[in-house]
């Protein structure tokens, strides 16, 4: 539609092709959290074992997600999850859902190219790629699949570790910078430049200041020309905003996201997909991107 | 010579700006480390000097300050002094916050414990805390070994016991992500010979799951 009174807001430029969908700056996204594991952080395992994992596919997709983000190796530390322990998990959900939803778009959350080769060839979309570029196959792993690519910024750290007194000199300038090189390599090692997303990896290797100002500088990393994905549900930055633990941060996460998408980012990743898709639809209208679902107020 | 040792934690959130909204719930491990800064300045006839684990070894200049920006906290406005490492910055905070106004030196050494030759004070302030592996939640998740090697630390400061705290297996301690090891053991060379005369442990708590020691030691020749 066209603006009336516009703001003057960033808006990401070339859409992000995944799997059969589009996403522009039109088209604000969610990415549901689907945990194929019994120890993450928020759900604890409410959704774990095969039959359990896919009705969370089929719940979230029925709420209106855009992509299923599978991961089946929590982020914290905790007890080695090998390759084919993680395939054991992660696999069976990749190909049920599959088979369930052709039209949706299926993304595992792994940082091994081995697994990612065993996914794609399952049929997964896209390689969300969370812990930041550790193992250095995995971009031409998604190249030979032509999948879809998420590049993140953890802070260098090996996986599954916390953050202790890390210090950036300016956090917004070295993960927007890191983001860019990773992206630009992956696109060398061959993966399709409309199906790389970047994420400032909330909380990895990060504290919640560090976070918080990386929400705040939204626009820097929109203004890359990549698409940027937001990673913020329920994580720490929220409840140390708040004081509060993971099952109170819903609203928090929410107000993040509502500045967020208003700086420009285009997908959303989240454990609650229904709110979510509210809070996006709404800063769409005050953008003025999306038309009223409804004008009849005083217009009658 | 070395007159007096202070022990504090190299932890950023001792500092309230770091801290922010929960600073309060430190109140005691700060107040720890402000008496442990209070007794060395009412020996310091002439300079206190702040040693803490770097990156890079170095010695930085009497006129720099603190400065906690890297971790997300506003920069200090208007103060164009350079900026200490964080570490020594907690160091040099805690001066700051009990009003010692006279000359202080900082060593940074790093985790092999290579230094500068240190102008050293008649009193050091050392920055450094045991093992990030005390817990589940803690930074550096559990390790069982941790508590037992903290405890060996925190007899070490209780008893000024020299050579323990300067002799801690380095390998181990890299391994229990203990931040002080390097520190203590500069700290044991640069006593040399003398005699630790009074000592006492004033704190020892790991709240997050990282040992905190706070204490003092008296030397003499």
């Amino acid at each position: 539609m066209r603006r009336i009174y516009h703001a003057d807001v960033p808006t990401a430029t070339d859409p992000l092709r995944w799997g059969r969908q589009e996403f522009g700056s039109d088209r604000l996204a969610v990415m549901a959290i689907v945990n194929a594991t019994p120890d993450s952080f928020y759900d604890k395992g409410r959704h774990w074992g095969t039959a359990a994992t896919l009705d969370r596919v089929t719940q979230v997709l029925e709420e209106g997600a855009d992509v299923v983000d599978i991961g089946g190796i929590k982020a914290a530390p905790g007890g080695e999850v090998s390759s084919e322990e993680e395939l054991e998990r992660v696999l069976p959900v990749v190909e049920g859902a599959r088979e369930r939803h052709p039209e949706a778009v299926i993304s595992v959350d792994t940082w091994r190219a081995d697994v990612a080769d065993v996914v794609c060839r399952a049929g997964a979309d896209v390689i969300n790629d969370a812990w930041g570029g550790v193992d250095e196959n995995l971009a031409t792993v998604v190249a030979r699949h032509g999948a879809g690519y998420v590049c993140t910024h953890a802070g260098r750290h090996t996986p599954r570790t916390r953050p202790h007194r890390v210090w950036y000199d300016d956090i917004v300038a070295e993960t927007t910078s890191y983001l860019v090189d990773l992206a630009e390599g992956a696109v060398a090692a061959g993966v399709r430049r409309d199906g790389i997303a970047i994420d400032p990896a909330h909380d990895f290797g990060k504290n919640s200041r560090h976070s918080l100002l990386l929400t705040r500088n939204t626009d820097v990393l929109v203004a890359t020309g990549w698409p940027v994905l937001m990673a913020m549900s329920r994580k720490d930055f929220v409840g140390e905003a708040l004081d509060l633990p993971p099952d109170d941060r819903l609203e928090g996460t929410l107000a993040a996201t509502a500045v967020a998408a208003w700086l420009g980012a285009l997908m959303f990743r989240t454990h609650d997909v229904t709110s979510t898709r509210r809070v996006l639809a709404t800063v769409a209208a005050i953008r003025g991107d999306a038309d009223l679902a409804v004008g009849r107020r005083a217009l009658a | 010579m070395t007159h007096a040792v202070g022990f504090v934690p190299a932890a950023p959130l001792l500092v309230p700006q770091v801290a922010g909204g929960s600073a309060h719930l430190d109140a005691e491990l700060r107040g720890a480390c402000r008496e442990v800064a209070k007794r060395l300045v009412g020996v310091a006839a002439a300079a206190i000097t702040v040693v803490a684990p770097v990156a890079t070894a170095k010695a930085w200049p009497a006129e720099a300050t603190w400065g906690f920006e890297g971790f997300g906290v506003p920069r200090r406005p208007a103060d164009p002094r350079p900026r200490l490492p964080w570490s020594l910055g907690i160091g040099d905070w805690l001066l700051d916050d009990i009003g010692w106004t006279g000359a202080r030196n900082y060593v940074g050494v790093s985790d092999d414990g290579s230094a500068p030759s240190a102008a050293s004070g008649d009193a050091l302030l050392v920055v450094g805390d045991g093992s990030a592996r005390r817990t589940e939640k803690a930074p550096g998740h559990l390790d069982d070994r941790a508590e037992g090697f903290d405890a060996s630390i925190a007899a070490a400061i209780r008893d000024g016991n020299v050579a323990a705290l300067g002799g801690l297996d380095p390998e181990l301690a890299a391994d229990l992500l203990c931040a002080g090891a390097p520190v203590w053991r500069w700290v044991a060379n640069a006593i040399g010979s003398a005699t630790v005369t009074e000592s006492e442990l004033l704190a020892d708590t790991a709240p997050y799951g990282v040992g905190y020691f706070t204490g003092w030691w008296r030397l003499s020749r």
